[in-house]
């Protein structure tokens, strides 16, 4: 074996790492090989240099200046999750009370853009006249909702595909008459008025509501939006007079919106009567329902009469 | 321990391959024995928020931790530094500490790792002042020389040592490493190969190397 052979195990036949016959192949060629010998001597005094370079002591300042430089860190579990959330003070909590403002804003934005969170959810208002089981919205911004939409129930029951046929069948007997009227006024007002007059007609019907809301007694609750019945005449004055007389004597209210307008009210159960003298006194009426919208708790329907030429 | 180790390498390196190999082995067995890592506990009571469990761990490993700074860069003041950081690294990485290596490995690769990082950042600084460092009076090495050599010994052995550890400085970090690791801290083939995270072969290898280039480095100094 050659002496670079031999050399490139000096180190690991110093480690005791060389066994049996590499080992004795070694020392064979280290017996004859007095350059190797010295190689050899040369590698132990190397590393017995290395093993004799003695520890240095450690600063003594070494262990404080470390301890004092993890102090602020804190300690690990709870102690350092809320020094993590909290610290340091000046830069976490301004940092946390924009983000709570942001998110209470973000509520507030969402609550504001969303009108069925805006809702406050309201037993329905069963009435003595309402057919069995009709459920009726305490506002028209929810009778609306409830006409575009189903409601969880039904959409539940759609998706399950196990609604009962009777139960389809009653959805639209539970839409109640002004809800109807919502939904048929579009068509009906094409037929005969222009689409401008029928959105000033929808605002001031708006507005009416708005007005009667307003004056209506305290604790007194309107249970439906206004419907219009439609009058015809030539002479509004005179059809004034002669609904006035009828309503009077039906012990119900009149109120004179437009010369060509009219709020009424009266007892709910007046309704057909109510109808039936306009047209014996000669009148063509056109109503959106057979049955008025539902009355309110004091019994009283409220609805919106326009005479049209 | 030195002057006896001093006067076989002048008397010609008269110590056994045998006896060598034992003695680094010892050290090894001291560093691993035992079975279960007694720093494991240490390390449970800190994660537990014991700051005092963390000292002990600094008192126990700091030494070594500087002793291997030291010798990489060969400044005091900066091997301080590094076994400053070294140790708040530590206390950092500590949750993700999966105790598959005893902590001391653990402990041993990022100070390895940390002072790779150094010296690539500062490494013309710190290898340019250890090289220019005199073997004179006042170099740390030589306040351990033997207090019963007589003078002209006491003053071979400084200058002796000065003359080690700039030749160190002139090997590469990664021949550097593995012998500080291996022949002065007296670490297993097994905790070199994790701390260096090397292969045990490339490990043997790697040491023989860098034993064979400082003996080169050393050769005009060990043949007087």
């Amino acid at each position: 074996m050659q002496c670079q052979d031999i050399r490139s195990q000096l180190s690991a036949y110093l480690e005791g790492e060389l066994g049996g016959a590499p080992r004795r192949v070694v020392e064979d060629h280290l017996r004859e090989c007095v350059r190797c010998q010295g190689e050899l001597v040369l590698l132990q005094r190397t590393i017995a240099l290395l093993r004799g370079l003695d520890e240095l002591e450690v600063p003594a300042r070494l262990a404080d200046a470390v301890e004092a430089r993890i102090a602020p860190r804190k300690t690990f579990g709870w102690g350092r999750l809320a020094s993590w959330l909290f610290f340091p003070i000046h830069v976490k909590l301004p940092i946390q009370a924009v983000a709570l403002l942001l998110v209470s804003l973000g509520a507030v934005y969402l609550y504001r853009s969303a009108p069925e969170l805006s809702q406050a959810p309201q037993p329905p208002v069963a009435t003595e006249s309402a057919p069995r089981g009709e459920v009726v919205p305490s506002t028209a911004a929810g009778r609306a909702d409830r006409l575009d939409r189903p409601t969880r129930q039904e959409a539940a029951e759609k998706s399950s595909g196990q609604r009962e046929p009777q139960k389809e069948r009653k959805v639209p007997e539970q839409e109640d008459a002004a809800a109807r009227a919502l939904r048929k006024s579009a068509p009906e007002s094409a037929v005969s008025a222009k689409p401008a007059e029928e959105a000033e007609a929808l605002r001031e019907r708006d507005i009416g509501a708005r007005v009667l809301r307003k004056e209506a007694p305290a604790g007194a609750t309107i249970a439906a939006p206004l419907q219009d019945v439609m009058l015809e005449t030539s002479d509004p004055a005179r059809a004034i007079v002669r609904i006035t007389e009828i309503v009077s004597a039906l012990e119900g209210k009149v109120e004179v919106k437009e010369e060509r307008h009219l709020i009424l009210m009266i007892p709910a159960k007046a309704y057909s009567h109510f109808l039936t003298a306009l047209k014996d006194s000669g009148y063509a009426v056109s109503t959106p329902t057979e049955s008025p919208a539902a009355p309110s708790p004091e019994g009283t329907v409220t609805f919106s009469l326009r005479l049209t030429p | 321990m030195r002057a006896t180790i001093a006067g076989r390498v002048e008397g010609g390196g008269n110590f056994s391959a045998a006896e060598l190999s034992n003695s680094v082995e010892m050290a090894t067995r001291a560093v691993i024995s035992g079975g279960r890592d007694p720093d494991h506990d240490l390390v449970d009571r800190v994660l537990g928020g014991d700051r005092e469990a963390f000292a002990s761990l600094l008192t126990r490993h700091q030494k070594k931790v500087f002793n291997f700074m030291y010798r990489m860069v060969g400044e005091r003041g900066v091997a301080e530094d590094l076994t400053q950081e070294v140790f708040l690294k530590v206390y950092e990485a500590l949750p993700g500490f999966r105790k598959a290596a005893t902590f001391s490995t653990w402990l041993y690769r990022i100070a390895h790792n940390h002072c790779l990082n150094a010296l690539k950042g500062r490494g013309r600084e710190i290898a340019v002042s250890a090289l220019t460092k005199e073997p004179a009076h006042g170099n740390p090495v030589t306040a351990f020389v033997d207090p019963s050599a007589s003078p002209e010994e006491r003053l071979e052995q400084q200058e002796l040592q000065a003359v080690v550890q700039m030749k160190l400085a002139e090997l590469t970090p990664e021949h550097r490493a593995v012998l500080v690791l291996r022949d002065i801290q007296g670490l297993s083939y097994d905790e070199i190969a994790v701390t260096l995270e090397l292969e045990g072969g490339t490990v043997r290898s790697r040491l023989h190397r860098a034993r064979m280039e400082l003996k080169e480095k050393l050769r005009s100094y060990l043949e007087l």
